[in-house]
């Protein structure tokens, strides 16, 4: 039986992980402030990059691509993608740390800044651009779904690094 | 065109932007005549959302249509309209069921759009000169013949007459019934109006500002003065110890306590203790998903403390959210066309776009008189 897919489209997709990437450095932002041990934090953070390097990715190899030859607006697509290497050098930085590290908290809220004005500016210039030009939204969110799942699986941690 | 800018917390300018034009050819351009300040918009002002600098305010407008798009049909050249704060597309499957404040449209991955508002779309507030409208054939309300002349009592459509109106339909106020209403601002003072539109027997109208207080009595509610406590007391001696039928939420996140110290689960807590069992509340007043600027540590996460275990004991139910304004704006707008309802009667200041500064002061400190603001680019 063919595998029914509930996204309406490849923005549901996307905003999907926003959403809850957004709620995870909310709680992350809670940790801090109930002063959690640090592997809690640790433990968090991690999964918050790991859904990031994921979204970036798909992003990156097939919505991006998709968009900019819809829209043709070159600058608008290097500015999102100048972003994303600046969320992923920050990404390593953090996956680098250890959380005892004084830095640590701090650069995760940086990244959660980095995402927050990342996430706007994709709702409210990618998106709506890439609504109102003729692009199979729908059509997408197969692919990228697709390749999220393989993703998934490759950067999922080791079963040491869970316990 | 001059316009209201934000530049920073408490830092607003009226400058020249580039003027706003049709874009898409949905689009319609309105000339504003008339556009008001609103409490969601000292929110911004206290940079207590991610309002990004630069950005026009302003989502209560009204004004002349000056330009259509080519796929306009209805709106024509020169007539009067009002914009609903929400921008809906009409056609996604919320707008469809008459939830336009929740458009997939407008603003893709996140329900619902408006003007000049963090985090609802990219689009410019109407605190202008001009204002570009999407979807102009769906958002534009035309307005009655007798316009011109009430264009204060027109411009409440836009967002707070609805949105009481919402306040008393999520708590579904029917006719006998009493309702307690907490926020005597402009939006409290609507839902009071409305609850008396809808013939509820007894109104109470609870807040610390005497000069809203008043505002209140005028449409016939009991003022209830909190500022020395004992506003829940009140209500359950004017109830009969059993609270009011309905209750509804006028205030929102940045509710303060007696001593103006911000408490956010205040009016909730107050309201499942005033509203007797089995009675529902509606909650208009903003509360937000993140609050990193609060004081309060749950507040921060978009938490309050909230006395659920008393809200299911008494078995209460409650509706929250922003009003679908279109649901409501054009049925109103007949009860000012033909004088049943005066909602002007809360306006305190009527000033040039240029006052806009000073205007948003003295409403910020919520001194004396300042109710209401009502702007007049053309003036």
């Amino acid at each position: 039986m063919k595998e029914h897919v509930a996204y309406e489209d490849a923005v549901d997709v996307l905003e999907a992980d926003h959403k809850s990437v957004k709620k995870m450095f909310i709680d992350y932002d809670a940790l801090c402030e109930d002063a959690a041990p640090p592997e809690q934090k640790r433990a968090l953070a991690e999964r918050i990059c790991r859904a990031l390097t994921v979204h970036a990715q798909i992003e990156e190899e097939i919505f991006y691509p998709a968009v900019r030859e819809a829209i043709g607006d070159d600058t608008l697509m290097e500015e999102a993608l100048e972003e994303h290497a600046e969320a992923k050098s920050t990404i390593a930085q953090i996956q680098a740390m250890k959380p005892t590290n004084a830095e640590y908290d701090g650069t995760v809220k940086k990244l959660a800044k980095l995402i927050d004005q990342h996430v706007l500016e994709e709702r409210e210039r990618i998106f709506l651009q890439a609504q109102y030009a003729s692009l199979d939204l729908r059509g997408l969110a197969l692919p990228l779904l697709k390749r999220k799942q393989q993703l998934v699986k490759k950067v999922a941690p080791r079963a040491k690094e869970v316990a | 065109m001059k316009a209201v800018v934000y530049n920073g917390p408490r830092d607003i300018q009226v400058k020249e932007m580039p003027d706003a034009k049709v874009e898409r050819a949905t689009d319609v351009l309105v000339q504003i005549t008339t556009t008001n300040i609103c409490g969601s918009d000292l929110h911004m002002y206290e940079g207590r959302t991610d309002m990004e600098p630069g950005r026009i305010l302003g989502h209560e407008n009204l004004g002349v249509v000056l330009e259509v798009g080519a796929a306009v049909d209805r709106i024509k050249v020169g007539d009067r309209v009002c914009l609903p704060f929400n921008i809906g597309c009409g056609f996604c499957e919320n707008c469809e069921k008459g939830l336009s404040g929740f458009c997939l449209t407008a603003n893709p991955g996140n329900a619902g759009a408006a003007y000049g508002f963090a985090g609802m779309g990219p689009y410019s507030g109407g605190q202008a000169e001009y204002l570009r409208v999407p979807y102009g054939d769906f958002n534009c309300l035309l307005l009655p013949r007798d316009a011109e002349e009430k264009e204060n009592d027109y411009v409440m459509l836009a967002d707070i007459f609805p949105t009481g109106y919402h306040a008393t339909e999520l708590a579904g106020v029917r006719p006998g019934e009493s309702v307690v209403i907490y926020g005597a601002g402009p939006v409290g003072l609507m839902a009071a109006l409305s609850a008396k539109l809808k013939g509820a027997s007894q109104i109470m109208v609870v807040d610390t500002h005497k000069d809203r207080l008043q505002l209140a009595e005028k449409v016939g509610a009991i003022a209830i003065d909190d500022t020395e406590g004992g506003g829940v007391e009140r209500i359950m001696e004017l109830t009969g110890g059993n609270g009011a039928d309905r209750g509804c939420e006028c205030v929102g996140y940045q509710c303060c306590n007696m001593h103006r110290e911000e408490v956010p689960n205040l009016t909730m807590n107050n309201l499942v203790q005033t509203v007797k069992a089995t009675g529902r509340i509606g909650v208009v007043g903003v509360f937000v998903p993140e609050d990193p600027q609060a004081g309060d540590k749950l507040e921060k996460r978009g938490q309050i403390a909230f006395d659920f275990g008393q809200f299911w004991f008494k078995g209460l139910s409650m509706g929250t959210g922003q009003a679908n304004v279109k649901c409501y704006n054009r049925q109103l707008s007949r009860l000012i066309e033909h004088d049943r309802v005066k909602p002007s009667w809360i306006v305190s200041h009527e000033l040039p776009l240029s006052q806009a500064p000073q205007a948003y002061h003295n409403f910020d400190k919520r001194k004396d008189g300042w109710t209401k603001v009502v702007l007049k680019p053309g003036k």
